[in-house]
């Protein structure tokens, strides 16, 4: 999926959340993640959910 | 021979309580109804067999369940690999969830709605209803998501691992993780957050 050049949408970062959690990420989009997420309240909440759900599988 | 002490009368008590759940979780992962009654007798006799190892752990559950995750991983990996499956079904469930996740977005990229927060992990956790709120949720993902999901998040497979065990492709993969994320988050959101539907 080709997205915007240095701005990805919240619906780009989400979905590259997800993926992060799955596979090492290259280093220019863990960036972009990163900067968005300095910005964004709704993909910085949805990132803390998903590492809440991550942490509940694994808390044995 | 002994008489059962009042501790292992116990164990055996509480673990036949679990049975109905380990059997669950055994028949996600492995199709065969017989190889998941096998991994779950071999998870109870591995703790009846050795109570003491038991003896004053947390949680009987967490560590009956994580014995069973030894035993199912085993079985996932002795078996003969799936056939992949038919490309047609595949690329119609693909295209489903992409639109299903289309939906929570505005056109302009942005989340339909701000995410709930879900405060501290740590706090959660020790709430046991959580657990069991999570299960259900759990229980709601369609059948082959759900396998994914746990075989990610539960048995912690890899990305590759999970292809090559099922067949499926990366991209299958991590769409079908991150749409089942998405409705167990929708799931929790509703059943345990609190947030109106």
């Amino acid at each position: 999926m080709r997205y915007r050049r240095f701005n990805p949408t919240c619906r780009e970062v989400h979905r590259l959340v997800s993926e992060s959690m799955d596979r090492e990420l290259p280093l220019i989009d863990r960036g972009r993640i990163r900067m968005h997420l300095f910005v964004c309240e709704a993909c910085t909440r949805f990132s803390h959910q998903m590492a809440v759900l991550r942490r509940a599988f694994r808390q044995d | 021979m002994p008489a059962p002490s009042s501790t292992h009368t116990d164990i055996s008590q509480q673990l036949n309580a679990l049975r109905p759940q380990l059997l669950r979780f055994a028949q996600l992962q492995l199709r065969d109804q017989a190889r998941a009654e096998d991994a779950v007798q071999d998870a109870l006799i591995a703790v009846l067999e050795q109570p003491g190892r038991y003896a004053g752990r947390s949680s009987l559950r967490t560590y009956v369940t994580g014995i069973l995750k030894f035993k199912i991983v085993d079985a996932i990996r002795s078996s003969s690999r799936e056939q992949a499956v038919d490309d047609v079904a595949a690329r119609a469930d693909a295209a489903a969830e992409d639109e299903a996740i289309d939906s929570l977005f505005l056109p302009d990229g942005h989340t339909r709605d701000l995410p709930t927060q879900w405060g501290d992990p740590d706090r959660l956790f020790e709430q046991q209803d959580f657990f069991r709120v999570l299960e259900v949720c759990v229980d709601k993902l369609p059948a082959q998501s759900a396998r994914i999901f746990m075989m990610r998040e539960w048995l912690e497979f890899d990305t590759e691992e999970i292809c090559t065990e099922l067949a499926v492709t990366s991209a299958n993969v991590w769409v079908v993780l991150y749409r089942a994320r998405l409705r167990l988050r929708e799931c929790l959101d509703l059943n345990w957050f609190g947030k109106p539907a």
